[in-house]
C-alpha cells in the first residue's frame, strides 16, 4: 500500500517505496556520435505539475545552446555553461496512505569550462579533467556560506573520489556533502566523464527527504536506503561509447602520458583560503 | 523608516497571550521586567510605577538569523533559475532589484525551503509567459514561512496570537512587511501568494497599511487558490496603490477581524527612537495601546545585524523613558 494519497502522518521509522527499476527503460543519446546510454524509471514527480527534461535523440555539439549559469543576485562566476540533457524525480511513498516521503532528483547535463585564459586543454588528460572537476565543484559550492557562524561552508567536496574504470575515457563518482554542524541538506552524488574535449557528462542525484530537520532526526523517520539502491541501479547502468572522432582526441591527449588514470584520492577543497582572497577567486581560477 | 511591531509591550498587561514576551519576572506591585523578542531582534524593558516603560536594552538576535537558515523560522529567500543550485536566505530581507520581480509568499509547510523552492518554480511558471520568463532568466524570490500544515483563514485580532501558529503566521507578516516596504522603490514587483500565503501577505499589507505613506506603485499581488477573504486582501492593496490580480475562493477574514496592537517606530541615524502606534478596528482599538512620540534612546550596544528592524547604523547609548497610555 505505498501510494501517493497522504491520509495520515508517518510514525517512527518508515522505508518509502519508489519506482521499480526492473521496468525502466534505456534511455539514449547521441552527441556528436559519442553514444550515451543509462536505465532509468518513468518520471514520476511528487507534484504532476514538475516537467520532466528528456533528451533528444541525437545532437549536434556546435547547435546546442549551451546556457551561462551566472544569475544575478548569487556569487557565481560565469565561467560555466550548461546544457540540460535529461531530468526526472522520481516520488517516494510511504506505507498506508502516509504520502511522499522522499524523492530522487536525477540530473543530466552537459557543462563546460568558458573564459579559462589557458584554453590549451583536453579534459580527456587526466591532470586537465580533475582541475576542472575541482574548479567546478568550488564555483558551485564554494559560494554558500554561514554568515551567522562565522562563514563557515555549508558544503565538503569531493568526498568518497572514486575513478570508475569500466569507462573508456576518465571518469569518477563523488559525493559532495552538506557540513551537518552547519546546515541540513542532502548529500549531492555526481558522476562525471568528458564526452569531448571541452565539455564534461554530469549526472547528478539529490535525495530528498523534504523535512526541514537535521539529518539525524531525518534518518529516524525517512529511510534513505531505497532512494540509494535506486541511485545505485542507475549509476551502474551508464554506458559511454565514444565516437571515433572523442576517441582521436582523447589519443592526443594522452599522448607521451604513462599513467592515464586519475588520482586514487581526492581530499575535500580547502575554500577557506578562497574566501579570504575572494577578490582574487575569479583571477586565480582563469589563471588555470 | 522600517516597519517594526513592539506590540508585545502590552500584551502583559493586557491578559493577551503573546509570544513576543519571552520571560518577565515579577516585582513588587505587579511591575517588572519584560524580554521581548521581535524576529530579529531582542528587547529588555523594565516597567516602572508610573505604567511607563523603560527600554533596557535591544539587540539583534544571531539565533534566530541561524534559524531563518535552518528553515525554522520565516525569513526571505533567494532562488536561482537553475534548480541545481541552492536558494540563499536574505538576511535582511531585500529582493533583487530588479524590474517585475515575481516575490512568491508560501503557504506554511514543514519542508525545507529547498524543496518549497522547487515546488514553487513549477506553481510560478504557470502563470503566464512573462514570469516563466522571468524566472527562467533570473530566478525568483521567495517569502518562506515554516510550519505544521497550511494556513486556512485568519482569526480575529484577539486571537491573532493565541496560539503558536497564529503567532508564527504573524511574525513572519512582519518580516514580509519589512521587506515589501524595502521593495517600495522597486519597479513592478509582483507578490504571488501560494495557497495559505495569503493569509501572511494579508497580514502584512494591514501592517503596512498602518504605516503613512507608503505606497507600492506598479507592484502587483496575485494568489493563488487563496484560503483567506481575498476582497479584504485587494481592498488593503487598493490602498497601498497594488494593482490586484486576484482569483479564487472567498473565506476567513473579515474587514472587522484586524490584529491590534501594532507599533510602529522609526529609528534614525542619530539614535533617537521615533515612536508611533496606531488603535485599529474594532477588536484591536479596545487592546490598542498606544506610545506616542515618545522619543527613546536605548541604552546599552546595540549591533543589529541585517539591518531586519532597524535600518539605522547604531542606536546611540542614553536611557529615556516610554510612557505607557492605554486606551481601555
Amino acid at each position: 500500500m505505498h501510494v501517493r494519497y497522504k491520509l495520515r502522518e508517518a510514525k517512527g521509522l518508515t522505508t518509502p517505496k519508489g519506482p521499480s527499476f526492473s521496468s525502466a527503460k534505456t534511455v539514449a543519446c547521441d552527441i556528436d556520435g559519442t553514444v550515451i546510454k543509462f536505465k532509468a524509471p518513468k518520471h514520476r514527480p511528487r507534484h504532476s505539475n514538475h516537467e520532466p527534461v528528456l533528451p533528444k535523440r541525437s545532437y549536434k555539439l556546435d547547435d546546442m545552446f549551451f546556457r551561462s549559469t551566472y544569475s544575478e543576485g548569487f556569487n557565481v562566476s560565469d565561467s560555466w555553461e550548461n546544457f540540460k540533457i535529461f531530468h526526472n524525480t522520481w516520488a517516494f511513498y510511504g506505507p498506508w496512505f502516509t504520502g511522499a516521503l522522499a524523492e530522487l532528483e536525477m540530473y543530466f547535463d552537459l557543462i563546460r569550462p568558458i573564459n579559462y585564459k589557458n584554453n590549451d586543454f583536453s579534459l580527456f588528460h587526466p591532470r586537465a579533467f580533475e582541475k576542472i572537476i575541482g574548479d567546478y565543484l568550488t564555483n558551485s559550492f564554494s559560494t554558500f556560506t554561514r554568515e551567522t557562524m562565522g562563514g563557515k561552508h555549508h558544503y565538503i567536496a569531493p568526498v568518497n573520489w572514486q575513478p570508475l574504470s569500466d569507462f573508456q575515457a576518465v571518469a569518477v563518482r563523488l559525493e559532495v556533502s552538506p557540513d551537518v554542524t552547519v546546515i541540513s541538506r542532502p548529500i549531492r552524488y555526481f558522476v562525471f566523464f568528458p564526452i569531448a574535449g571541452k565539455v564534461v557528462a554530469c549526472f547528478q542525484f539529490i535525495p530528498s527527504q523534504f523535512l526541514a530537520l537535521s539529518q539525524e532526526e531525518l534518518d529516524k523517520r525517512v529511510d534513505r536506503s531505497t532512494m540509494l539502491a535506486l541511485m545505485e541501479n542507475i549509476i551502474n547502468s551508464i554506458q559511454v561509447e565514444l565516437s571515433p572522432q572523442a576517441l582521436a582526441q582523447q589519443k592526443s591527449a594522452l599522448a607521451g602520458l604513462d599513467d592515464a588514470s586519475l588520482i586514487k584520492e581526492f581530499p575535500p577543497l580547502n575554500w577557506q583560503a578562497n574566501t579570504a582572497q575572494q577578490d582574487d577567486f575569479k583571477g586565480l581560477e582563469n589563471n588555470t | 523608516m522600517v516597519v517594526r511591531g513592539i506590540e508585545g509591550l502590552s500584551a502583559g498587561k493586557l491578559h493577551l497571550d503573546n509570544i513576543y514576551i519571552e520571560e518577565k519576572k515579577s516585582l513588587a506591585y505587579g511591575k517588572g521586567a519584560l524580554h521581548i523578542v521581535l524576529p530579529g531582534v531582542t528587547a529588555s524593558l523594565e516597567e516602572l510605577p508610573n505604567g511607563s516603560y523603560i527600554l533596557q536594552r535591544i539587540k539583534a538576535d544571531d539565533n534566530y538569523q541561524k534559524l531563518q537558515g535552518d528553515s525554522e523560522k520565516p525569513g526571505l529567500w533567494r532562488v536561482n533559475k537553475n534548480k541545481l543550485i541552492e536558494p540563499e536566505i536574505q538576511h535582511d530581507g531585500m529582493i533583487l532589484n530588479e524590474k517585475y520581480r515575481p516575490v512568491v509568499i508560501t503557504d506554511m509547510a514543514n519542508d525545507d525551503a529547498r524543496d518549497i523552492a522547487i515546488i514553487t518554480r513549477d506553481d510560478l511558471v504557470t502563470i503566464d509567459g512573462t514570469v516563466k520568463n522571468m524566472m527562467q532568466n533570473n530566478g525568483f524570490d521567495m517569502h518562506y514561512t515554516p510550519g505544521g500544515s497550511g494556513i486556512v483563514g485568519l482569526k480575529k485580532a484577539k486571537s491573532a496570537l493565541a496560539t503558536s501558529k497564529d503567532a508564527n503566521i504573524m511574525q513572519s507578516a512582519m518580516l514580509l512587511a519589512n521587506t515589501m516596504y524595502q521593495a517600495r522603490n522597486t519597479e513592478g514587483v509582483l507578490w504571488y501568494s501560494d495557497w495559505g500565503g495569503s493569509a501572511v501577505l494579508t497580514r502584512a499589507m494591514e501592517i503596512l497599511h498602518r504605516e503613512k505613506n507608503i505606497t507600492l506603485g506598479n507592484h502587483s499581488i496575485y494568489m493563488n487558490r487563496p484560503t483567506t477573504k481575498a476582497s479584504y486582501a485587494l481592498e488593503l492593496g487598493e490602498k497601498l496603490g497594488l494593482t490586484p490580480n486576484a482569483k479564487g475562493m472567498k473565506t476567513g477574514l473579515n474587514y472587522k477581524e484586524v490584529v491590534g496592537n501594532i507599533l510602529v517606530s522609526d529609528v534614525t541615524a542619530s539614535g533617537s527612537l521615533k515612536t508611533t502606534a496606531f488603535g485599529i478596528g474594532t477588536a484591536g482599538a479596545a487592546f490598542a495601546f498606544a506610545i506616542a512620540g515618545a522619543s527613546v534612546t536605548v541604552s546599552g550596544l546595540v549591533g543589529i545585524a541585517g539591518a531586519m528592524f532597524f535600518v539605522g547604523s547604531a542606536v546611540k547609548s542614553g536611557t529615556k523613558n516610554l510612557s505607557g497610555k492605554k486606551y481601555k
